[in-house]
């Protein structure tokens, strides 16, 4: 073996440390960048793999009167159109325990939006019905669900059957998130899906139509953007002409029946007349024509026809008010609007939608971090690589003087600090590629339902990048030192290079300088004597510190969202819904038999809108109050009091403020579920957390809706009372559809939370690992370097404990200046983080608590005091004998 | 006068991996208050191993070591570093003063730790570093460097000044200088001072002299007459 390679593979062995340190703090660094680089990939790949699978729709055509069953085929006709198939949905009242919970009843298509059957089967029958898995588990399976009672007519006549037995559970490409929507009935959200046969509808025409593309392109890629807006009006003009025809269809049909109705009655007319015509001519016949000049002027005559007339009077005028009725239908089938046509694509699926959002967010945060890890890689290696060029100068100077040249000499730290920041690259590219996607996975996972594993993306071009990067701060920076120290001539080099001076400080010109002990004063020079390790040691701890502080803080913001939320800000306790709209003397009777349990309550009504503003939009439910809403939820904004809006004012929470960039004083526009508008003025934006409020005055409650009747109530408990049994009894009440308690709310939350501390804890061992690095290395370096003034203070009789003392002194200081910078980048680092993270119905109070900071601040004391005690080991291993050698 | 230094039957093996070395071996000798000592010998002849059983640097692996009545051949880890601490001075062939701070603060480095020392201004001013003593060491030369090391030796008022080739690094005409500064320091004060050289031109310098060869004492001579450092060349 080359002998130049053999010296090269010895020295990796002797100085393992020191390469295990380049080593790491590169596959750190690499791991990170490409682990948060192709997470949003990852989640889109697997995304997009399973919409594939199930056949997600590209086009979702409503219109507002339906679409009749024989037309589907007609889209698929359509270029680029793939397929094409109509479907039913109904949202049902469906009696759980004792909650009424609204579920929305899907029929099941072939083709598009196939569902994945997690345990279970298809329905065969139309009494059979699948779950949404995401709510419901396999326990399920077999039980059977009944529609409420308290659903509508109209309702219980969109089916043949009013209950299901579930035969499985699934999930949908429909609902890929959490969120199931919102609905009219119950309390306005929809708890889960369910499947069931087509033939399960009564109804003879579609509700919507999913649409296929043939070549759509990579998921939320602009080609797939590109390809479904080209199309777009192709399916626009298809679905005009079919809601035309099922327009027409109904005119026809209504026509008919009026037509049909009208001949009858004509018919009935005519009868009728000639019933009439028949009775006169009797009473003219029975009548004899005497003494009268003619018959007409015979009184007899005249009473018998009067009789007659009388007598047919009262048919002739139902068949006049049939007339009028049928008159009346003309009108009405005259006045049959023309359709709207409404072409949904995938964004304005809520789960895809979010989806989209949410995995950017991955992509924002994952900028700031790698940069910053691969700054400190880059100073490690520079440090490192010095270091190692400045004792290995005697030997450089040989070989030099032997006459190998500058490459030929260097190529032994390129390739010493090059494979190390290759085995790095290598091994934190793949450990961070498949770890750092599950980890946030494992958090995505309460939300999004569709996959248990996350996919492997190998991105080539990130895979270079990241070995590109890792070569940068390795092999690169080597070269520099090299470079540096082989400019000089072998003699200059073969002598000991003149050790850096010390070098009075600017303290020392203070008189606080007499009063440091000498001790001290050893380190205080040294702090600042080598400036790249100062650099360093700064960046590397403050670093530690500022990702603890995020890490920490994210938690806190987090944390006090729920206990912020539900103590400060919501004051009531339960949320109820009825069935109907209550009077005042129901209202009254429910508060009367409730007397003992509920101490407090108001009535409300609430609505479901869509709001705009700058041309964002949300659905939301909207809310009036008769009386004064504050003992049961504070409006504030940090310290000053929101009232409550006048008529075309309304109010807003945070997080919807915020989405759609509303700011007090604008003029945002609520549109109700038939599409009419109005527009109100936002007098002021409230604190809130958790889900989304927004009140308006009854007045503007009426302009939108025409009606501002009590639907809900909130609730105080008398605490006396189990809750248990309150919410048993208020339930037992036929009115009440459905009760909210906040406690439960606050519990689920705080358990989707949970998971958000896995990503915590990744960022605190990464802080501790990049702690323990930069220390490590720094320290190793340190002690090397004064492996002689520590033998000899070892020989004036240091203790082992005063001579840790005399190392790690500067290295304390040194941490708790970085901690202490560290406590501000955090502050920065974590509101940055922060602005990123935002679910949807959720705001999140970006603070951190104090005792973050401290905490913080004393783990990276901890993270340096485990280095120091294997440091400390390391220098009691240090022979005197060190100080009785020669000057190399 | 009582002995003040005994070696009794000391012998030192080092392991270096499967070999066991043995670097002295059943070496006696004793050395009286107040002398100075020169051990000399060839390099690898042992004496670097006396010096460091003696200046608790290092530990020996059979035999008695005493000095002034204590057996420090029974101290623990703790103990050497204590009799290093109080007992001992020590001056190197390469100074081994700290980069980063001056002459003076060398010597208040050393006394920093020490509850019964002399004042180190006065010591440098002894040795003759008055208007050096603020001073790193890169801006000394190297005679300069070892009276801040004896200096900062002295300055612990030991009760025994290890020197290990204390001119090594010194030309001459320093050289001379520095031990010139031990031999008065050692009569003026009536310290022991224990020299390690190879340079056997210092024997004449010395009250006793012991000739180190191959692991073993080879002699121990006294010397009634010692010669003033000024009339010894070599």
């Amino acid at each position: 073996m080359n002998v130049l390679i053999k010296s090269i593979f010895r020295e990796i062995k002797n100085s393992i440390e020191r390469y295990l340190a380049i080593f790491s703090i590169i596959a750190l660094g690499v791991g990170f960048f490409a682990g948060l680089c192709v997470c949003r990939p990852a989640l889109v790949h697997t995304a997009g793999k399973y919409l594939e699978e199930q056949n997600f729709y590209d086009y979702r055509i409503l219109s507002s009167i339906g679409f009749s069953k024989n037309n589907t085929a007609s889209f698929s006709d359509l270029e680029n159109i793939s397929s094409a198939e109509g479907a039913h949905y109904e949202d049902v009242l469906f009696t759980i325990g004792k909650n009424d919970l609204t579920f929305r009843v899907h029929s099941i298509t072939d083709n598009i939006n196939k569902l994945n059957i997690i345990s279970g089967r298809l329905p065969e029958t139309d009494s059979e019905c699948v779950l949404d898995a995401s709510f419901f588990d396999e326990n399920m399976i077999g039980q059977t669900i009944s529609f409420s009672d308290s659903n509508k007519e109209e309702t219980l006549d969109a089916f043949h059957v009013s209950e299901f037995t579930v035969v499985g559970i699934a999930t949908s490409p429909l609902y890929i998130s959490g969120d199931r929507g919102t609905t009219s009935l119950g309390d306005g959200t929809i708890t889960a899906f369910l499947f069931v046969n087509e033939s399960c509808f009564t109804s003879d025409y579609y509700k919507e139509i999913y649409v296929t593309l043939k070549d759509s392109g990579a998921l939320y890629s602009d080609a797939y953007k590109n390809a479904v807006a080209e199309q777009e009006d192709e399916v626009t003009k298809e679905a005009k002409i079919q809601a035309n025809i099922r327009y027409e269809e109904i005119v026809a049909e209504a026509q008919k029946e009026i037509d049909d109705a009208k001949i009858k009655l004509d018919e009935a007319n005519e009868n009728l007349q000639a019933q009439k015509e028949l009775a006169i001519q009797d009473a003219a016949q029975q009548i004899p024509n005497v003494g009268f000049p003619s018959l007409e002027e015979n009184p007899y005559y005249i009473e018998m026809i009067d009789q007659i007339e009388a007598s047919f009077e009262e048919p002739e005028n139902e068949l006049a008010e049939k007339y009028l009725d049928i008159e009346e239908a003309q009108k009405e089938v005259d006045s049959i609007k023309h359709p709207s046509v409404y072409i949904l694509k995938r964004s304005e699926n809520t789960g895809y939608a979010s989806f989209e959002q949410d995995s950017t967010i991955i992509e924002n945060i994952s900028v700031v971090f790698p940069v910053f890890f691969f700054l400190v890689a880059a100073l490690v290696c520079g440090t490192t690589m010095t270091r190692m060029v400045d004792e290995q100068r005697t030997q450089i100077g040989v070989w030099k003087a032997m006459g190998y040249n500058k490459l030929q000499i260097s190529r032994k730290y390129l390739f010493y600090a090059g494979s190390a920041g290759l085995f790095g690259g290598i091994i934190g590219f793949f450990c961070g590629t498949v770890f750092i996607p599950r980890i946030f996975w494992s958090a995505y996972k309460t939300i999004y339902n569709f996959s248990e594993r996350l996919l492997y993306v190998f991105d080539w071009k990130m895979c270079i990048i990241s070995l590109g990067v890792a070569m940068l701060c390795t092999a690169v920076i080597s070269a520099l030192c090299c470079f540096k120290e082989l400019r000089d001539v072998p003699a200059l080099i073969l002598r000991p290079k003149a050790p850096k001076n010390g070098k009075r400080i600017l303290l020392e010109r203070t008189r606080i300088w007499r009063r440091i002990s000498f001790l001290h004063k050893v380190s205080l020079r040294n702090v600042v004597r080598y400036k790249q390790r100062f650099f360093l040691m700064i960046l590397g701890i403050s670093g530690c510190t500022a990702l603890l502080v995020t890490g920490f803080g994210i938690q806190d913001s987090i944390q006090n969202v729920t206990d912020y939320q539900y103590q400060e800000i919501i004051q009531y306790d339960a949320k109820v819904t009825f069935t109907d709209s209550l009077t005042l003397e129901e209202q009254n009777q429910f508060i009367e038999q409730h007397q003992t349990m509920i101490t407090d309550s108001i009535f409300l009504s609430e609505n479901n809108i869509e709001i705009t503003a700058n041309g964002i939009s949300k659905s939301t439910t909207i809310t009036s109050a008769k009386e004064d809403i504050t003992p049961f939820i504070h409006l504030q904004a940090s310290d000053t009091i929101i009232s409550y809006p006048k008529d075309e004012e309304i109010i807003i929470c945070k997080g919807i403020a915020d989405k759609l960039n509303i700011k007090t004083g604008n003029v945002v526009t609520l549109i109700n579920d038939a599409f009419e508008q109005i527009n109100v003025t936002v007098t002021g934006i409230f604190d809130n957390y958790i889900n989304n409020y927004l009140f308006i005055s009854e007045n503007t409650m009426i302009q939108l809706f025409n009606d501002a009747s009590v639907n809900a109530a909130y609730l105080n408990f008398n605490t006396d009372i189990t809750t248990h049994n309150i919410v048993a009894s208020i339930l037992n009440e036929d009115i009440v559809s459905h009760i909210m308690l906040n406690e439960d709310i606050k519990e689920s939350i705080e358990e989707s939370f949970s998971s958000l501390n896995l990503v915590v804890l990744l960022i605190i061992i990464c802080a501790g690992v990049l702690a323990f690095i930069v220390l490590f290395n720094l320290i190793n370096i340190n002690i090397g370097e004064r492996i002689r003034e520590i033998a000899t203070i070892k020989v004036l009789g240091f203790f082992n404990s005063e001579s840790s003392a005399y190392i790690f002194r500067e290295i304390n200081m040194l941490t708790s200046i970085g901690a202490l910078l560290g406590l501000f980048f955090g502050k920065l680092l974590h509101s940055f983080a922060m602005s990123k993270i935002k679910p949807d119905a959720m705001c999140f109070d970006s603070r951190i608590a104090w005792k973050s900071y401290l905490f913080s601040f004393i783990l990276t004391l901890i993270f340096a005091g485990f280095v120091k005690i294997a440091m400390r080991y390391k220098l009691k291993k240090i022979s005197m004998a060190e100080s009785l050698k020669s000057v190399e | 006068m009582s002995e003040f230094i005994t070696f009794d039957k000391v012998g030192k093996t080092y392991k270096v991996g499967e070999v066991d070395i043995r670097a002295l071996n059943n070496a006696n000798f004793m050395i009286k208050q107040g002398e100075i000592c020169v051990i000399v010998g060839a390099s690898g002849a042992g004496k670097t191993t006396i010096l460091n059983i003696l200046g608790g640097m290092d530990t020996m692996s059979d035999g008695n070591v005493w000095l002034d009545g204590q057996e420090i051949s029974t101290y623990n880890e703790k103990q050497l570093t204590a009799y290093r601490r109080y007992e001992i001075g020590f001056v190197f062939q390469f100074y081994n003063l700290i980069p980063n701070l001056t002459a003076l603060e060398n010597v208040e480095l050393a006394v920093q730790i020490c509850k019964d020392h002399l004042d180190p201004l006065q010591v440098i001013q002894e040795v003759g570093l008055s208007d050096r003593k603020d001073n790193f060491p890169a801006q000394l030369s190297g005679g300069e460097q070892q009276r801040v090391a004896i200096a900062r030796a002295l300055a612990k008022k030991p009760k025994l000044l290890l020197c290990d080739e204390p001119t090594g690094a010194l030309d001459y005409h320093t050289g001379k200088a520095v031990l010139k500064l031990l031999q008065d320091t050692c009569r003026k004060t009536n310290m022991t001072i224990v020299i390690v050289t190879h340079n056997s031109a210092l024997c004449d310098m010395a009250d006793r002299v012991i000739h180190v060869k191959s692991g073993t004492i080879e002699s121990v001579t006294t010397n009634p007459n010692p010669t003033p450092i000024e009339q010894i060349e070599w």
